[in-house]
This record gives C-alpha cells, structure tokens and sequence, in this order.
C-alpha cells in the first residue's frame, strides 16, 4: 500500500469516526475546562437575564433571608403595638366607667323632671373660697386613695350661721354613727354594673359632686334641659333596679365624703365662719364647681345626712329615680336661695322648727317604723313610687302617710298628692 | 425518574424562565465549549473572554432559538463567529519572534529537535502545537471533527462552508497534522 492510498485509508477512518491514531491522541489531551469564577459569571449572567432585580450574589441571597428572617418578627412586634394602642384607648373609658358607677349618687338627680315643683334652692353656681375646694373632693380623694392625706382646710360657709358647738356636737355624732366603710359599697356597685344603658342616660356627666350638693342643682336641670317628663320616665323604667341599688350606694358614699369634709371642717374650727360665708357664697373664680357645691350644709341637713347614712348603707335601698320634681315656676324661687340647703335639709329645717329644732325632728325619724325616714324626702318618695309600681300600695300608702306627717309641708308630686 | 431533557428542550425551558434548565444545559455544554474555543485561539485570557461572550450571545438571543436547529451546533456557531472575529482583529497572528522560532526549528536536524526524544505525554505537546500551526479554517474543521464529534454536513452549517469546503480543510488539517506526529 502506498502511502498515498494509506492517507487516504486513515482519513476515511477519521472522518467515518472509526478508530483513528489522530483522534486517540486528542482525546488524551489535557481535559481543560472553565474555571469556577467563569461558571458562576455565566449562570449569573443567565439568572439576571430572566429576573433583572434579580442580584444573583452570595450576598444579596443573605440579605434576602435575612429579611425574610424578619417580617414575623415585625409583624409581630406591629401586632403587640396595636394591641397596646386600643388597650391604650380603651383604658380612659373603662376607667371612666368605673369612676362613673363609683361616682356619688349626685348624678341620679339629672333625671329630676323640669316641671317638678322646687323641692330646694339651687346651691350657688359661683365658685366657693378655696378652702371650700378641698372639702368634698378631697374627701373622696381620702377615700378613694386612704394613704393620701385629707386637707385641712377651713370649709365653706353653711347658708345660716351655726355654732361651733353645733358643728362639733355634729362631728361627734357622725363618728357615733359613721357607717360602714364605703370602700365595699363602691365595690358592690361596681361589680354589679347594673343597666348600663340607664347609668348612662342618668349620669350625663362624670362629676363627682358630693350629693347634697347635687340636690336641686340648677345645673341638673341645665344638663337635660330638653328632656321632658316623659322621657324621663322611659329613662326611669329602663333602669333596672341593680342600677338602682348601685345608684343608693354611691349616694352613701357620698354621704360618707361629705361627712368627712364635715369632719375636716369641724377640727379646724370653722364651721362657723364657713357656714357664714355659704349664706352669701364668695366668688372665687379659679375654685371648681363641685368646690362651690361642697360648702358645709346646715346643722339641720348635718343631722338628716348622718341619719340617712345607715339607710344608705343598705344596698338593696329603693331606687333613687323619679325624685320630686321640681316645677319650672318655683325654680326663680329656688334660685334666689342660692346658698340653701339641699331640699332635705330645707324640709327638716321646717320641720325642726315645728318640732323645737333639729334634734327633735331628728328623733322623731328614728322613732319613725318606716326605714324610709331615714331618707332624703325626694328619695323616699322614689321609694313610695317603686312600690307602686311593685303593686305594693298599702306599703306605700303607709309610708306615705308617714311622710305627710314627718315633712307635712312638702309640696308632694301630682302622682302622690292624690294617692289614696 | 423521568428521561432526561434533550439540550434543545432545555435551551425552550430556559426561554421560556426556567433557570434550572439553563444550568443542566450549561454542565453539559461548558466544558467542550471551552476546549473548542481554547484550542482555537491558544490564549486562556482570549477563551475565557470569548467563552463568556458565546455565553451571553446564547442568552440574549435565546427567546428567538428554534427546536429545529442542533444547540450544539447554535452554540459552537456563535463561537466561531467569535472566534473569527478575533482573529480578523488579531492579525497578524505571529509576531517576528514567533515566526523566526519557527523558521529555526524547520531548518534544525531532526535528531537535534527535542521533540524526538519525547514520549507520549510529548506527542500531546506536539499535537497541540501541531493543532496551533494549522490555518484557522482547518484548525477548526478539525476542532469541531474531534472535539464535537460533528460530521461534515455540521460543520459545514457552523462554518458556513459547504460539505467538499468542509471536507477539504479536514484532509489538509489531517496531512498536517499526521506529519508532524510521524516525524
């Protein structure tokens, strides 16, 4: 064979894929190949080309885990923050529940009709002295925090003047008698909560006045002034009567607050002076409302109140609504007496008169069987209608004969005045 | 377990997003890809650099690649297009000194040459610098012969040289080459 037709032999070999010399020998050579840096430039380049905010990076890959790492976190985190936020929101208005239902008794007046007659003169809308603005509050301040100290401040002054003997002979009695501690009471009313429905429509307003200075108020009359006698009524039947019993509570408490203003009053010695000053209250315009309203009452409305507190400190009381009304024509009357005692006070003022002064009256109600006596006269009537209403008449007729002869000149409602 | 994807149906999922087609279709083709392209220009800095540019070329393009045509053959196509054009930009590819070691060992008695005394692992070294000396064409020819293991009708459409050019440039390749081995 030549070597011409031998070339010719070892090329057709090389091109129909047989085995060849040249081929084996390439086939030993090195077998090269891309680095590492050279792949993932390339399978980078691939990724990026299908995703462009795609950074195909070992480090971009940790950032985006790292990320990922962290939306429970934050999500969690954002969950907790609006928990606290509505809890943040919501605290102010339970706590201002709680301070409602503990609030005195002064807000069940705001459901006095308009057009009931004038039971007592308004007390005076102008603030008291300052040393009035610690009486009250304060006192329910001590007893609402008992480590806090009560102020000693000299008291406001009584419509009438009073002697010091009075006041001390007062302050004597209501420690002789003080109920007891009010504290439970509140806790009661609180925790039964009551119609709330009707604790809202009869307090219109979280104001803690102590409750003889709530009786009559003109500023009660102001708060509801478009609400007329029926709505009232609608508003009466929708309380129940645990809210009703809540309501007697807080009046005790309240009462208890004013004894202890009383208190105050009485060991610095100036229940006098301060009783004077009520008669013709001065006008200290940085002093609150509810200071003006603590002024010390008369020694006759003293003894009603310490009376009152056993009763009040019953809490299954009667209801405290459908009090008498005060009519819109007696109000200028009522009025002109700003610095008068609340209505109770005034009636047994008129009775004590009758009955040789304030202890004489004050007894005759202890005497008295009906453990309304004890009450402020619009409560006792309120006690007398919810006996209607229970289909109790005869109780109530005996307890409004009782009445009648305990305050024969109150002017008695419509509804009673004719009852028989 | 499934029967595995042809390149070209891989080179269709990665058009159309799948990234892991993409990457088993790259461990298939890297490594033939970069003996052709090492061995056609002799440079590793050059074939790294026109490695990646076919790279990329494949993955700009790859939304109007078509089923009918090879992938290996499209990708070694966008490779000699390369590699062309760097030839076209490198000329003159030898410089003085390398011509003039040439004409040195052509004209030195071939018992003086080193590369008769060498082995196995030196015909290697000899077929690669056989391969370095051949023209560009032939080089490639017989690159795409050996390395890819394509016909002639292949290379002729990677090459764009008909089926006797193809077959020519192989027979030169081939004479060159298996005179260097024999001597």
């Amino acid at each position: 064979m030549s070597s011409n037709e031998k070339f010719e032999h070892e090329f057709e070999a090389f091109l129909s894929e047989e085995d060849s010399r040249l081929a084996a020998l390439y086939r030993k050579l090195p077998p090269v190949e891309p680095d590492a840096r050279l792949d993932a430039a390339v399978r980078s380049m691939a990724h990026r080309a299908l995703n462009p905010q795609l950074v195909a990076t070992p480090q971009a890959s940790a950032r985006r885990r790292r990320a990922g790492r962290w939306v429970p976190a934050l999500g969690a985190a954002a969950g907790v923050v609006l928990a606290a936020g509505i809890a943040y929101r919501l605290g102010p208005s339970l706590n201002d529940t709680n301070y409602r239902d503990a609030a005195p008794a002064s807000r069940v007046i705001t459901v006095h009709p308009l057009d009931a007659p004038a039971i007592a003169p308004p007390p005076p809308l102008s603030p008291a002295p300052p040393p009035a603005s610690s009486s009250a509050p304060d006192a329910a301040l001590a007893r609402s925090a008992p480590g806090k100290p009560r102020g000693n401040a000299p008291a406001p002054a009584p419509p009438a003047p009073a002697p010091v003997v009075a006041a001390n002979e007062v302050r004597v009695e209501e420690q002789a008698q003080r109920p007891a501690p009010a504290p439970e009471q509140r806790t009661g009313a609180a925790a039964t909560g009551g119609d709330a429905q009707g604790v809202a429509k009869a307090k219109p307003a979280p104001r803690p006045f102590p409750p003889e200075l709530d009786h009559g108020r003109p500023q009660t009359t102001r708060q509801m002034p478009q609400i007329d006698s029926v709505e009232r009524k609608q508003i009466t039947a929708t309380a129940g009567s645990q809210n009703l019993h809540d309501l007697d509570s807080r009046d005790a408490a309240a009462n208890e607050a004013r004894e202890r203003s009383l208190d105050d009053k009485a060991d610095a010695g100036t229940v006098a002076p301060a009783t004077a000053g009520m008669a013709k209250p001065a006008a200290a315009p940085a002093a609150p409302p509810p200071a003006a309203m603590a002024a010390a009452p008369a020694p006759g409305e003293l003894a009603a109140a310490k009376d009152a507190q056993p009763a009040r400190g019953d809490r299954n009381a009667p209801p405290l609504r459908e009090v008498s009304p005060p009519r819109e024509e007696s109000r200028p009357a009522a009025e002109a007496e700003m610095a008068a005692p609340p209505p109770a006070g005034a009636a047994l003022r008129n009775e004590s008169s009758k009955l040789s002064g304030p202890d004489a009256l004050k007894k005759e109600r202890a005497k008295s069987a009906d453990p309304n006596a004890r009450l402020y006269p619009e409560h006792w009537l309120a006690n007398i209608r919810t006996m209607l209403a229970q289909h109790r008449r005869d109780d109530a007729l005996r307890s409004l004969a009782e009445f009648r002869r305990l305050y024969p000149d109150y002017p008695l409602p419509d509804d009673l005045r004719d009852l028989k | 377990m499934g029967v595995a994807k042809t390149d070209e149906e891989l080179m269709l999922a990665y058009a159309q997003g799948d990234v892991r087609a993409f990457d088993t279709l790259y461990g298939r083709q890297r490594g033939m890809l970069y003996r052709f392209i090492l061995r056609s220009v002799a440079d590793r800095a050059s074939a790294d650099e026109l490695y990646q540019e076919t790279w990329s070329r494949l993955i700009a393009s790859r939304t109007r690649y078509r089923a009918e045509a090879k992938f290996s053959t499209w990708l070694l196509q966008i490779a000699h297009n390369l590699i062309v054009d760097s030839f076209r930009r490198a000329r003159p590819q030898a410089g003085p000194e390398e011509t003039e070691t040439v004409l040195r060992e052509l004209d030195a008695p071939e018992s003086e040459r080193p590369e008769q005394t060498l082995s196995e692992f030196e015909q290697r070294r000899r077929l690669q610098l056989a391969l370095e000396g051949l023209p560009s064409e032939q080089r490639e020819a017989f690159l795409l012969r050996v390395e890819s293991g394509l016909g002639l009708e292949e290379i002729g459409a990677i090459t764009g040289a008909g089926h006797e050019t193809v077959k020519s440039r192989l027979r030169y390749a081939f004479a060159k080459l298996r005179e260097k081995l024999n001597e």
